[in-house]
């Protein structure tokens, strides 16, 4: 190398002090000065040097670096000759390094007071997009799920202290609906979670899960999780929200697996109760289309009555009108019932009118033709507006109100009270409507039970009136006068010797004028009321009532009434004048008389009179021998359903009389027959409340799930050709779920408990899953399967306002 | 060397071994942690602020020469690898996902800079100065622009000198036309980190080729005009590698500070916004 790009002896090159805040200017141009800048900045010196006197002389003082003494010399006056132009120095490298990071922090303070300063600031400092799920909020509604949002954003400063691991999960409660206990594991209380772990306990125990176990015993399994905890938002449009890892599943599991091989076998997956719809896959395939008769009827396969939900997960029952209506309508509306297609609701009973006159019970009009029994929902009417009441009710159904010769004085009274309430009862119920059912049943809100109403509403006037009047032609006096002499009290005729006969006692309505007798030796009755008279003489099976006077005949010797059973059955009814138990009122063109007979040459078919049951055949209340009944309209009936759905709820603290009726009301023999299929169970955590399941699946936006997820559309996809299979062929439905031909699953419905059941399936194999999902991890996840949160889900009831900032409405939330 | 002392391959090997060990143990925590649905963003988190801490210490302890708190080259050994360790732990805090969000995307190209940037100068500051020694000379960065300047004005003057004693144009046309590129202001030159020598050899080809048409005189003009061009190819070897070695810790220091603003904002935010 000839020459140096920089001779750095000492002697030659000038020292450099690369720390020092300022440069010469002129060192780019490698014609810097030797003594610099100084500390502010400015140019020093313009000179080589300083000369120092000398004596009389001044003299060079440049240093040998510089070359030396100049030829000039210092000037007479001491001024260095080699004056040099000023620069403007330069700061130095190390200084300009301090210099920029003084501007990048103030950059980047800047940048971040922006993000936060500006009305933009909600998406600069947000985390990141919200995933589709919550996309519609937008960005600029952080407050949809952050309390501190919009408040101060001093705020924000202040909250750093708050506890962190009990974040508040509130906010997104107040939309999302996750079982009862959100926070809690699975969403269950500790009391709900704890036989579920006894029962994995008793399960094997195979683990192959290490970190999980690692993980556990370092940390501890969490005892609350709130939502943030698995649910990591501003991931992305894209983003899971719900990638959870099998490992974390692993961490509180006593039984973990690290792959789907090594899961425990299904335990009678996937029933885990017997069906709501009693339903016996195994008879309605094998047994009830064996018939020509039926057996164009018979289910050409699984989608015959199932069917795909909406969402494609679940397969549901097509419903009654598509998949029983055709062998099941029928019997739902009693068409070819014998007898008895109304439920009987309300009653006149029968009582031993003999006995009660016998002993003083004065009850004034009572039918003695009247077989009925009291119906429970008459003494559950009549007690309802006294506890101590009702609770001697009970006796009632002990007695043989047909014969009480035997009944005690306590019997007596009671007898004597429950025909007053029971006359009361309809005399409210002819001047009330259905609103004194109402009444006596909630109290003064039962105006504003839209239930009660409805069970109710269908009730006529007309047809209480015919009714009433049938029974009681006086109830409207004789109630009256009761209730005006404040219900006055009985005083029972002791028990007399079998002769001689008592006296008859008046009734109170009848007041000093009436008169009432009983022959029962001669077996002649009549009744005399100031000229009217009233006999009824049955020696000779003879039956005759004349009321000349003002109140009203039958005489069944001429026209007005007649009934020869033994006469090939000619019947007729005259009922102009009097009130006939039956209230055949709207029947005048059907009520002709046979002497009325149009000439042969005019001949007039004569309809035959039909039932009063078979005259309701659309469904309604009709009245017929001292009974009140109802008969169903049809499938789903909502007088049915909402006098069931109100006895279960009054099941739990219902006594022996609400017991009793809904025992009889809720027999599968009953009309309607809505209990043959419809099960009744213990609901569950409320063992002593019973429910109906009307639904084959109770479906609605709040859903309650469990542990299990399964798509049945996805399956169909891998399985088949993607559609719902309608063959009972392998490869379809039953590829997965095999008949099990002997299981008694109707023997399930015998007791209340909804989980004692047998299934009408086998469960299925975990085999068949392992055949297809074993061939992709990503397949073996446990959310794959499984729910976390099981119980109630869906939305919560939300304000108007949030919807409409998310453009949600109820059907979104229904889809949702 | 002391016989307490390790040499340095040896301490490097043990340096790296308890780097190694003490992030595989934070690793493994952070997973033990995530399976216990603990939440690891915030673990990671606070031990980022708290690593970042430690490496901010690092400058003040330069700074402040005098503190008795240890000699400055442990204090920059334990810079290095606990900066590998905050890389570790930045990976864990971004879930090893790209961030998202304005101040998400901000603070992490910011706080990526500031790592990548020590990453390379640490290769840098291993690499350049072995570089450097090669080249076989030494200069002041700082001097270097006037340096050039000198080598230009001496490269005009030959130039000149040479026309009027050989009384041939051919140097001062190649001059003119191509060499004169070689000079003029320092030029950055990637491939000095690769420790080629391209540029020489090209002007050594040119000066070959046109040596055939110089007359005989003009040879040692071209001889000298050659050592000028080697000289300035030689200084941009030096601003090339100097600067690197300067200026990456200006963009180290720069990032770093910026990391600041935006990570107290990243904290406030977060937390402030945790509890929902």
């Amino acid at each position: 190398m000839k020459n140096r790009l920089q001779d750095i002896s000492f002697r030659v090159s000038r020292y450099f002090r690369p720390l020092e805040r300022w440069h010469c200017g002129g060192l780019e141009s490698g014609n810097e000065c030797l003594l610099g800048p100084n500390k502010l900045g400015l140019c020093g010196r313009i000179a080589d040097c300083e000369p120092v006197k000398d004596g009389k002389a001044w003299r060079c003082t440049r240093s040998e670096k510089e070359g030396g003494r100049c030829s000039a010399g210092p000037d007479p006056q001491g001024a260095c000759g080699n004056q040099r132009p000023p620069c403007t120095p330069t700061l130095s490298f190390h200084r300009s390094r301090a210099h920029y990071a003084r501007l990048a922090m103030a950059g980047a303070l800047a940048v971040a007071l922006a993000f936060v300063a500006f009305d933009f600031w909600r998406s600069t400092i947000s985390a990141g997009p919200l995933s589709k799920h919550h996309a519609s909020f937008g960005e600029q509604s952080c407050d949809s799920c952050h309390s501190v949002a919009e408040a101060a954003k001093a705020g924000w400063v202040a909250n750093i202290a708050a506890d962190h691991n009990q974040a508040d999960s509130g906010q997104c409660l107040m939309c999302h609906v996750v079982g009862n206990d959100p926070t809690a594991p699975h969403s269950l209380a500790a009391a709900q979670l704890a036989p579920l772990q006894q029962a994995a306990a008793l399960k094997s125990s195979a683990s192959g899960a290490t970190l999980p176990a690692i993980s556990k015993a370092v940390f501890g399994a969490p005892d609350t999780l709130v939502c943030a905890d698995c649910h990591f938002e501003h991931k992305g449009s894209d983003s899971d929200l719900v990638d959870v890892s099998n490992q974390q599943c692993a961490v509180c599991h006593q039984n973990s697996f690290s792959s789907l091989s090594a899961h425990a076998q299904f335990d009678n997956y996937p029933s885990v109760r017997r069906t709501a719809i009693i339903f016996d896959h195994n008879s309605h395939l094998q047994k009830h289309f064996e018939t020509e008769k039926v057996a164009d009827r018979a289910p050409a396969g699984c989608q015959t009555c199932h069917a795909l939900d909406s969402d494609g997960k679940d397969v549901e029952v097509v419903g009654f009108e598509n998949a029983c209506q055709a062998c099941h309508g029928e019997q739902v509306v009693g068409t070819n019932r014998a007898s008895g297609k109304g439920l009987p609701m309300l009653s006149v009973p029968g009582l031993d009118v003999d006995t009660l006159a016998e002993r003083g019970v004065a009850i004034g009009e009572w039918p003695d033709l009247s077989e009925a029994d009291v119906t429970p929902l008459m003494l559950m009417l009549i007690g309802a507006n006294n506890a101590e009441f009702a609770q001697q009710l009970q006796r009632v159904r002990e007695l043989d109100l047909f014969d009480l010769s035997d009944a005690s004085d306590d019997d007596l009274r009671l007898i004597y009270h429950m025909a007053w309430e029971i006359k009361r009862f309809y005399f409210n119920l002819q001047r009330q409507g259905a609103s004194a059912i109402v009444k006596l049943l909630s109290g003064n809100d039962g105006e504003q039970n839209q239930q009660l109403q409805a069970m109710i509403g269908l009730l006529s006037p007309a047809e209480v009136d015919s009714f009433v009047a049938a029974a009681f032609p006086n109830l409207q006096a004789e109630t009256e006068t009761w209730l005006r002499e404040s219900k006055p009290s009985l005083t029972l005729i002791p028990r007399a010797a079998p002769n001689p006969p008592p006296e008859v006692a008046a009734a109170p309505s009848g007041g000093a004028s009436e008169e009432f007798s009983i022959d029962d030796l001669s077996e002649e009755f009549s009744i005399d009321d100031e000229g009217d008279e009233f006999s009824i003489d049955d020696e000779g099976d003879e039956f005759s009532i004349d009321d000349e006077g003002d109140a009203f005949s039958i005489d069944d010797e001429g026209d007005a009434f007649s009934i020869d059973d033994d006469e090939g059955g000619a019947f007729s009814i005259d009922d102009d004048d009097g009130a006939d138990p039956f209230a055949d009122d709207d029947d005048e063109a059907s009520a002709l008389h046979a002497d009325d007979a149009p000439a042969a040459n005019n001949v007039i078919e004569i309809v035959e009179m039909r039932p009063r049951e078979d005259r309701v055949s659309a469904g309604g209340w009709y009245g017929e021998d001292f009974y009140l009944y109802y008969r169903p309209s049809g499938h789903a009936d909502a007088l049915i359903k909402s006098w069931t759905e109100f006895m279960l709820a009054r099941s739990k603290q219902a006594g022996a009389i609400e017991q009793q009726w809904l025992k009889s009301f809720s027999s599968a023999d009953n009309p309607g027959s809505c209990f043959k299929c419809h099960s009744i169970e213990k609901q569950p955590q409320q063992a002593e409340s019973m429910m109906v399941n009307w639904n084959a699946v109770q479906s609605s936006g709040k859903k309650a799930v469990g542990f299990h997820r399964f798509s049945h559309q996805a399956h169909f996809n891998v399985r088949n050709t993607g559609v719902f299979d309608d063959t009972f062929g392998q490869g379809s439905c039953a590829g997965c779920h095999a008949l099990d031909s002997e299981a008694d699953s109707a023997a399930s419905y015998q007791q209340m408990q909804a989980t004692v059941f047998q299934s009408n399936f086998s469960s299925l194999d975990k085999d068949t899953c392992i055949s297809c999902h074993a061939a992709d991890e990503s397949l073996q996840t446990c959310t794959q399967c499984h729910n976390y949160h099981v119980g109630e889900r869906g939305f919560a009831e939300v304000s108007q306002g949030l919807d409409a900032m998310i453009g949600r409405d109820e059907t979104s939330v229904e889809n949702e | 060397m002391d016989a307490g002392q390790k040499s340095f391959p040896g301490r490097r090997r043990r340096n790296t071994l308890l780097t190694l060990i003490l992030g595989a143990v934070i690793a493994f925590t952070l997973v033990l942690a995530d399976i216990s649905f603990r939440s690891t963003s915030e673990w990671s988190g606070w031990m980022l602020v708290v690593g970042c801490l430690f490496l901010y210490l690092y400058s003040i302890r330069k700074r402040w020469s005098t503190l008795p708190v240890g000699r400055v080259a442990h204090w920059l050994q334990f810079h290095l690898y606990l900066s590998a360790l905050v890389l570790l732990l930045f990976l864990f805090h971004l879930d090893w996902q790209l961030p998202s969000g304005w101040l998400g995307v901000s603070l992490a190209i910011v706080f990526a800079g500031t790592l990548i940037s020590g990453m390379l100068g640490i290769y840098w500051s291993r690499v350049v100065p072995g570089l450097l020694t090669r080249l076989g000379d030494e200069v002041i960065y700082q001097r270097i622009p006037g340096i050039a300047r000198k080598l230009n004005t001496q490269a005009d003057a030959l130039i000149m000198k040479s026309v009027e004693e050989t009384d041939s144009v051919a140097l001062a046309e190649y001059y003119e036309n191509t060499a004169h590129r070689y000079f003029g202001a320092p030029k950055f030159q990637w491939w000095r980190l690769i420790n080629s020598h391209e540029s020489q050899h090209k002007s050594e080809r040119e000066l070959e080729t046109l040596s055939r048409y110089m007359r005989p005189e003009e040879i040692a003009f071209a001889d000298e005009l050659r050592d000028l061009i080697r000289q300035k190819n030689l200084l941009n070897a030096h601003h090339t590698l100097q600067g690197l070695l300067k200026n990456w810790l200006l963009t180290h220091v720069t990032f770093s500070i910026a990391v600041l603003p935006l990570l107290i904002l990243h904290i406030v935010v977060v937390f402030g916004f945790a509890a929902l």
